[in-house]
Order: C-alpha cells, then structure tokens, then sequence
C-alpha cells in the first residue's frame, strides 16, 4: 500500500473507516444485516449416531483432536490414517461465504470439512478443512465444533497449511528453505515439540489461531503445527514436510508410516492441473 | 469395584461441582450428576446411598429425597447447613455432614483483611488503559511500551466472536524460558503498583461486530469497576481542518462524568479537547451543525459516545498522525498519558524498549483486514 506521503509500504494497515453504523439504524437494514448474518451461519452435520448421542446432552467422548487445515494437511492425514479403511465418516461442516459458495443440500464432489472417527478407537476424531472460513466464521466454527467435543482428557493436534510468504525473518535468503514446519502450543499442552516453535514476530491467523485461542482459555492441551511451503496447491514434498508429526500422533492412532507409492499417487493426482499454454 | 455406593451431585464443572475433586469421587463411588438421574430415574433411584450437597446444588428438597429410598447420607461442602432442612432430612433416616473448619482461616484473614482495607482507605480502584485499532497501530504499539516497561502481568483474556482470531509466541519475552507463551487477540494485564490495568487489542474488529464489540466493552468496564478508564487512539493526519492543524497533534476528549474528578488535572497540563469539525465544510451558514469526527479512529467515537451516554468516566487521548513508521507516534502517545498518570518518572525515550514493539507493530500490520 502507498502512505499519504506516496512512500510504499509492504504492509497493511489496520486502520478501520469510521464507524457509520449510527447512521444506518432503521429497520429494513437491520433486516437485512440479520439475513445476511444468518446465511453466514456454520452448520455441523452429523451421522444418526452422533446425533443422537447430542441430542441426549452428552457430548462426543474425545481423547484425540486432530484437525488438517489445508490441501496438504488434508492429504498427509488421508495418505498416512485415512486410507486404513478404519475409518468412518462421521459428519461434515457446512457453511457460506463469498468465496466458498456451495450451499447446504447440494452435492459437492467431495464436502469440504468433513469428521472422521476410528472404528475401534471411536475417541480420536479427525476433521480435515479444505475450504475457505471467513474471518467472522472461524470462532463460531470452533465454539460450535468444541461444543460437541467433552473436554475431560481432550488433546488438540492442528496440521496447518500456509504460504511461505507469511512467514518473516530478518535474514530471508538464509533462513531454512521451505517448506518448513513451526509450531505453537497452549499453556497446558506439555507434550515434546517435534519441530522450532514460530519466532516473534511471526502469528498464526485463520482457524489454526481461532482453535488455538479457543484451547488456550478453556484450558485444553493443544498444539499447531503450521507449513510454510512455497507451493499454493497439493504437493508431495509439501505433504513430507508433516512426517516430524507422525511420531507424535503415533501414540493415539495407528498410522502407517511409509504408505505405499499407489496411495501416494493416488493423492497427489487430483491437483494436476492440466495447462493449456503448451503441448 | 463392584462395591462402589452410588453417589448423586449437580453437575461436573462450571458451577456445579469442581472438576478436579472428580477423579477423587470416582475412586470411591459411581458418580451420577443430577441431569442423567433425572433422566434415567428407573435406574438410579434404587440405587443413589449418598447425596453430595455443592453451592446449595442439587437442592435437597422433599421432591429429590422422595426420589431416593436407599439414600443414607448428604454431605454438605461447606461449615454452614442453614441451607437444609436437618430435622425433615434426618425424620427419614438420612444423616447429615458438614465440612466445619476447613475454610475458617480463609474467612478470617478475608475479614481481618477487609476491615483494615476500609480503615485505612487501602483499596483504590484501577485505572484501565486501552487501545483503539485505528490508523498506524499508534495505540497499541504504545500500549505494548506500557506493558513491556511497566514488566504488567497477565491476569485474562477476553475471548471473543467480535475479533478476528490470531495467535503468536510471546511479544515481550525476556528470557528463553518464556518464549514459548502462547498470546491470543484480546488481554489484560495489571500493574498493582501502580494501579494499573491495560486491555491489549492485538487483532481488527469484525466491521460487521463492532457495537456488539462495544457494548461488551462498556459491560466489561463498568462490572470490574474501574475507576476511570483512557482510551488511546489516532486519527488521519491528513483530515484535520484548520483549528485542527495548529499547535501540537494530540487531542483528548472526555466524558461528564470524568469532567467533574480530572477536569483540572487535564487543564493544568495545558491540553487541547478535540475540536468539533463543520458537518458540511466550506459552507458558512454558523447556524449549521457541528459534529465529533474521529476518520481512521476505529471505535474511538462509538465509545465515547457510549462512555457519555453510560455516565462512564472515560477519556480518550489521541495523536493525528498518518501511515509509516509509527514508532515516534507511540512515544509521544505514552509520554503524553505518562504526563497526566505519572507511571513513569522519567518520559519514555530509549528506543531501545522498542525492540519487543517494533516487532509487534511489522506483525500487526501484516494482517491484512479481509473481506467481511
């Protein structure tokens, strides 16, 4: 952006337009802002089962959280845990906002956030998120997310997709090549970190910081492990990047450490994207 | 195992019975809370011999012992039974325990305590400081040189929808040990000494949240009873009007209610209230409106407005200035505030005690503020 005074600046500014909203207090518009509010609305979906076990007021019994944030995340979880057929799906996410715009009902190619629980471990969950939440969405995501989760005995795992952009460092040229992992934990959390924690001033944002915030004040173990890789889509040497993680998550769930080259490629296809510019 | 008695409380956590005890109660009796025995009465009822009695929950009242034949005991937490009806209770052959002496001491030094604050006049209420996200971060980097000077503890955070979420290591870490400390959008630290509290804004208001983010302010503000509470802000340089442009750039406002306690103190200092600009400039008509107009402010004016309107003792200190380094901002904003609090005694000058700040101020801007 460019300052008043024409100087480019590499970063944003926070500055906030003056808030009008006193101007705009009459009944139509306050119509609308419910509509519009209610259309951003996050839905959870579950299988019978769950849904029954909630409605009778308790809630999922959970030692094990585990959520991917991104294609890669995604993938590394489908390739290493998913694929065992040991799985089931259990209930999926759905929510509007301009950039995410399939709308509940209608069947998308594959559901963008989707719940699976272990067949004979039913207290490890894992949620994959491959879609956009808005900023005004993360926290009702997580709060409703959590709320169906009890929180005796509950750790948290995030694997967290971000561009290597975001990440800042003094001395970029020697700063380690991406892709990268780094981490972040909550106060509770006490487990042994397998990778360098995130360096000031570096934050995490979007729903791996919603959840984290969410743990750190009601007191759940949790801990992000975030990606920075220079590659936007799905990307094996990308995906490699989380192996660090699968010790860690080795104790709660069986995982198949080296998945053989059919699943791998398997994953990996769906994001080759054919060009059009040459033969 | 097997031989656990069954054992009836309220509610696990919350306000009902507290967590950590649970794993205790579970070693020596089935537990069932209030809600599941209600719902599976056929079950339960036979079984249920003890009654754990916690913040007057569950009540033991005829309709609840009714529904117990094999209860032999309730056990109160707590010295006083004021709250049960012994004689009833006991007519159906159920005693009744208490806990007396446990907390005694506790009371005692709590009314010893008390009685030697009032005498003495020893509690005096705390003043809150608080950012505005408004232009160039100005408030917040000079809230993060407050903290970081003042070495203020964490007391709480404020969790809420109306922020957007972000999480990062600690900003004003000293050592190696406490680097590694997780810091959320919105918190609050205190400086006892100096009867000091500081809100932190680390994040920008949902623009669609941002009454909702202010009524929950005012709330907060008034239920912890502050004694008068400073918002620092900024504004476009660039938009002041004319009266505007003379003399040095910071401006405060300040509620009635405030008015009357530090009206002098703000006098004495010599500083500017910010001047009402012309709703339609340029036009002459003097009988045309002026208004309060705070552009790039944030929430400043929305809570100004409702700081006069809740009768709360607010003032709002802020500094124009425009996009750029904004360090220099900071410190003219934290030595003007330290003019009128006296937290320092010498002004803030060093740059050096900016290194935690400059650092947050590359962070905070590189958040871009999305589509809502």
């Amino acid at each position: 952006m460019a300052t008043f005074f024409g100087e480019v600046l590499s970063v944003f500014s926070r500055a906030v337009e003056e808030d009008e909203d006193d101007l705009s207090d009459n009944e139509e518009d306050e119509q609308i802002r419910r509509e519009l509010e209610e259309k951003r609305v996050v839905h959870l979906h579950w299988n019978p089962e769950v849904t029954e076990c909630l409605k009778s007021g308790n809630k999922l019994k959970c030692s094990d959280f585990i959520l991917a944030v991104g294609p890669n995340a995604a993938r590394f979880l489908s390739v290493h845990a998913l694929t065992s057929a040991n799985w089931d799906t259990v209930g999926h996410s759905s929510l509007w906002n301009e950039r995410n715009q399939t709308t509940t009902g209608q069947t998308s190619v594959e559901p963008a956030c989707v719940f699976h629980r272990q067949k004979d471990n039913p207290s490890v969950l894992i949620c994959q998120v491959t879609c956009y939440i808005a900023e005004d969405q993360l926290f009702q995501w997580t709060e409703k997310v959590f709320d169906c989760l009890q929180h005796r005995q509950l750790n948290v795992t995030v694997l967290s997709d971000s561009s290597v952009a975001e990440y800042k460092a003094a001395d970029y040229l020697h700063c380690s090549s991406a892709p990268f992992l780094r981490s972040l934990h909550s106060s509770t959390y006490n487990g042994k970190s397998v990778c360098p924690s995130l360096e000031q001033p570096n934050i995490f944002t979007g729903l791996p910081a919603a959840v984290l915030s969410h743990c750190e004040v009601h007191r759940i173990p949790a801990v992000v492990y975030q990606c920075y890789s220079d590659v936007l889509g799905a990307d094996s040497v990308t995906m490699e990047t989380y192996n660090p993680v699968l010790t860690s998550l080795g104790k709660s769930i069986q995982l198949d450490p080296s998945p053989s080259t059919d699943v791998l490629r398997k994953f990996s296809r769906t994001s080759n994207i054919q060009s059009n510019l040459y033969i | 195992m097997e031989n656990k008695p069954w054992a009836l409380i309220s509610e696990i956590g919350a306000l009902g019975y507290p967590e950590e005890l649970i794993d205790i109660m579970m070693k020596r009796f089935h537990v069932v809370s209030h809600k599941d025995f209600l719902q599976n009465l056929q079950l339960y009822s036979p079984k249920v011999q003890v009654l754990f009695c916690w913040n007057n929950s569950p009540a033991v009242e005829p309709s609840l012992l009714r529904l117990l034949p094999s209860l032999k005991v309730v056990a109160n937490g707590g010295a006083g039974i004021n709250h049960l009806d012994v004689p009833y209770i006991n007519s159906l052959g159920v005693k009744v325990t208490n806990t007396p002496g446990v907390v005694s001491s506790a009371t005692a030094d709590i009314a010893l305590g008390l009685l030697l604050a009032s005498a003495r006049d020893i509690v005096t209420y705390f003043t809150l400081v608080m950012p505005a996200v408004a232009v160039g971060n100005v408030a917040q980097l000079a809230v993060d040189l407050i903290v970081s000077t003042l070495k203020m503890s964490r007391v709480g955070f404020i969790h809420t929808d109306c922020l957007i979420p972000m999480a990062g290591n600690n900003p004003y870490t000293t050592c190696k040990e406490d680097a590694e400390e997780l810091h959320t959008p919105a918190e609050v630290y205190t400086a006892a000494e100096q009867k000091l509290a500081v809100l932190q804004i680390r994040a920008p208001i949902i623009q669609a949240k941002s009454k909702k983010f202010r009524q929950l302010l005012v709330s907060w503000i008034k239920a912890s009873g502050f004694s008068r509470t400073i918002v620092l802000s900024s504004s476009h340089a660039y938009q002041r009007d004319d009266q505007q442009l003379q003399s040095a750039p910071v401006r405060y406002l300040i509620t009635p209610s405030l008015m009357k306690v530090s009206g002098d103190a703000l006098k004495e200092l010599g500083w500017r209230e910010l001047e009402k600009v012309a709703a339609f400039p340029g036009l002459t008509d003097t009988s045309a409106e002026s208004r309060l107009y705070i552009p790039g402010g944030g929430i400043t004016k929305g809570l100004y407005t409702d700081g006069c309107a809740e009768d709360l003792p607010l003032a709002v200190l802020l500094l124009f200035c425009s996009e750029g380094d904004n360090i220099p901002d900071a410190l003219t904003l934290v030595n003007q505030l330290n003019d009128w609090l006296h937290l320092l005694d010498n002004p803030v000058s060093s740059r050096q005690e900016f290194t935690a700040c400059a650092a947050k101020e590359h962070q905070n801007k590189s958040d871009t503020v999305g589509p809502v």
